[in-house]
């Protein structure tokens, strides 16, 4: 039975496709076969962590909720891209960064048990061990959806008083929708931070469990999401962070 | 919660064309956690969905035809082996409301 992971934040910004793409890629070290679908339609980007062109990009999660493909389909292997070899496989479903395809799915309406649906074809189609969905920012359907039939609910924030307002709000939510796993990352802390009062100070508030507290990093910065950071720079304190992390959801 | 109760608290439902995830969130317990149950196993026949709300199927079935009339639940054949299953009745994510005009200008 395959894992469904979603990441999620409340706002945009909190590195919440990055933690995405590590995280898959450090599950697919461990021999794991993982897909990663971008359901963040209106503002889709994490395709390009994956060194995957926009002009690579044929069907997409788009073709797929219009009807025009199979979801297997629209998926990319991109385990070669990751510039490291890896003993599973990364595939990822993007959406679409066209503005036509972003226009039509925000114009027109589409039935989310199709997209419900195909999540678990894929699971099937690609024999996977992982899916992780990366979500939009806020809460819509798609996200409601997401966190409604996953295993692992991950949510991001950064330690900023925005962020503390609207994680609980996703937190209260998926208390509601009873996700099995919730668990907190706080993400881009400044290193002059307490990690370890932070972290105290977080799960009081959520009553949630903070897996990582994750410090700022000019070396992920100057990478500009221009491929996957553990992978570039395996042995920092963010890999190090993010590899616990992987662990527990391989475990 | 007893089956009567449970059925009064369906029949207070206001009829939809089907549900979002908000629907759900407003639902009394155990049926939110039967629909989220639903969603996460796609489909469930007439025994999984009695086991999921603790009745018997007798009691189940009413219950269930009642969701599918009120437009919560859909009962089809399952393909793959042609037993009678309930989905939930997903309603469709609203398009937005622009001017024709603007949104022809971006596609």
């Amino acid at each position: 039975m395959a894992k469904v992971i979603s990441v999620h934040s409340f706002r945009g910004g909190t590195g919440k496709s990055n933690t995405t793409a590590n995280l898959a890629a450090l599950l697919a070290k461990k021999g794991l076969r993982v897909a990663v679908v971008d359901t963040d339609i209106q503002s889709p980007g994490i395709y390009v962590l994956f060194n995957l062109q926009e002009s690579e990009i044929g069907n997409s999660l788009n073709d797929y909720l219009r009807g025009k493909c199979a979801i297997e389909e629209a998926a990319y292997d991109v385990t070669s891209r990751l510039g490291v070899s890896v003993s599973g496989r990364v595939y990822l479903v993007p959406a679409s960064a066209k503005t036509g395809d972003i226009v039509h799915i925000l114009r027109e309406s589409y039935d989310p048990g199709v997209l419900n649906d195909g999540l678990y074809d894929l699971i099937d189609a690609l024999e996977l061990d992982v899916l992780m969905i990366d979500t939009h920012p806020g809460l819509n359907d798609e996200t409601l959806l997401s966190i409604t039939i996953s295993e692992y609910l991950i949510i991001i924030l950064r330690p900023d008083q925005q962020d503390f307002q609207g994680t609980s709000v996703t937190v209260e939510i998926a208390k509601k929708l009873d996700v099995p796993n919730m668990l907190l990352i706080v993400n881009k802390t400044p290193q002059m931070f307490d990690m370890v009062a932070l972290k105290k100070q977080v799960e009081t508030t959520y009553d949630a469990e903070v897996v990582a507290i994750i410090p700022h990093s000019d070396e992920m910065m100057a990478l500009g999401s221009k491929g996957v950071f553990v992978l570039h720079y395996p042995d920092t304190e963010v890999s190090r962070k993010l590899q616990a992390v992987a662990d527990r959801l391989a475990a | 919660m007893n089956v009567e109760e449970l059925r009064a608290k369906v029949s207070e439902l206001d009829p939809v064309k089907g549900i979002t995830l908000l629907n759900v969130l407003e639902l009394p317990e155990p049926l939110a956690k039967v629909l989220r149950e639903v969603i996460r196993l796609r489909s469930v026949s007439l025994p999984q969905f009695a086991e999921a709300l603790l009745l018997d199927e007798t009691n189940a079935g009413t219950l269930a035809d009642m969701l599918v009339e009120k437009g919560f639940l859909r009962l089809i054949h399952r393909p793959s082996d042609n037993i009678p299953v309930y989905r939930v009745r997903f309603d469709h994510t609203g398009g937005r409301g622009l001017a024709s005009a603007i949104w022809d200008s971006f596609e």
